[in-house]
């Protein structure tokens, strides 16, 4: 299990675009990707989880992986994440 | 945190529209949310929504989009809720057919507000039975206290 904090960068914060990214690059995956906030925790994989999340630009969630392609999994998505969706800053 | 109620009001929620396409419902959702604008033509907000579209889809979960758009002149998101009488095409690329929509448009220099916005409408459509209830209502005041009410309380109606 890899497990680190990430901080949400883009200025939308996770929105339904950024969110669907996150899904697109979670389900390349097999391990169980989690992304933990202060009030819940959301399977990578559905959108409507990570929306829930309400996650604002400058939040901070942990993101948790779990699984045989971890390493490459995690590494996907905190470089999403880290790039802020490809949006502009 | 936002609710439902405020960004809807029971008089722009519509049941059993008979539109049968993407570009018609959309028009109509600009046109019912224009009314509330005064400032703003629904053709603004329309363009907003279709570029919104272009990027990306806004179907959230089965059957359910969220078409929204910022824009300048809006001081606080304001929705609007269509349900259609038969589900029509979408998303072209992967097929998904939608038969409710809850238009938003927002504040365009908001930006912690957009999240906090779609966070409620997930928090609302994340539950399948409440879904049902919506798609079952008979009346817009039936389909609007299933949109309203807490979670804990769709489970005892």
């Amino acid at each position: 299990m890899k497990q680190e904090p990430v901080i949400i960068t883009n200025k939308l914060g996770l929105h339904i675009r950024s969110a669907n990214l996150l899904v697109n690059t979670a389900q390349r995956f097999s391990s169980t990707i989690t992304l933990v906030g202060e009030k819940r925790s959301a399977n990578a994989k559905r959108i409507m989880e990570i929306l829930l999340l309400g996650a604002k630009q400058g939040d901070t969630l942990t993101l948790a992986v779990a699984g045989e392609d971890e390493s490459d999994a995690f590494l996907a998505v905190s470089a999403l994440i880290a790039n802020g969706f490809g949006e502009n800053p | 945190m936002t609710k439902i109620e405020d960004i809807l009001v029971p008089a722009r929620v519509l049941i059993d529209c008979h539109i049968n396409s993407k570009k018609r419902v959309l028009e109509f959702i600009s046109k019912i949310i224009a009314e509330y604008l005064p400032e703003i033509s629904y053709l603004t907000i329309l363009e907003g929504f279709l570029a919104r579209e272009k990027l990306g889809s806004t179907v959230i979960t089965e059957g359910i989009a969220v078409p929204h758009t910022r824009l300048d002149a809006v001081t606080k998101p304001i929705g609007a809720f269509l349900r259609l009488h038969e589900p029509i095409a979408y998303d072209t690329h992967d097929e998904q057919k939608v038969d409710m929509l809850f238009g938003i448009v927002m504040p365009a220099n908001d930006k912690q507000q957009h999240v906090s916005v779609l966070s409620c409408l997930a928090e609302c459509f994340q539950c399948q039975q409440r879904i049902q209830r919506i798609r079952e209502a008979r009346t817009v005041d039936q389909a609007f206290e299933m949109m309203t009410l807490c979670q804990a309380d769709v489970a005892l109606e």
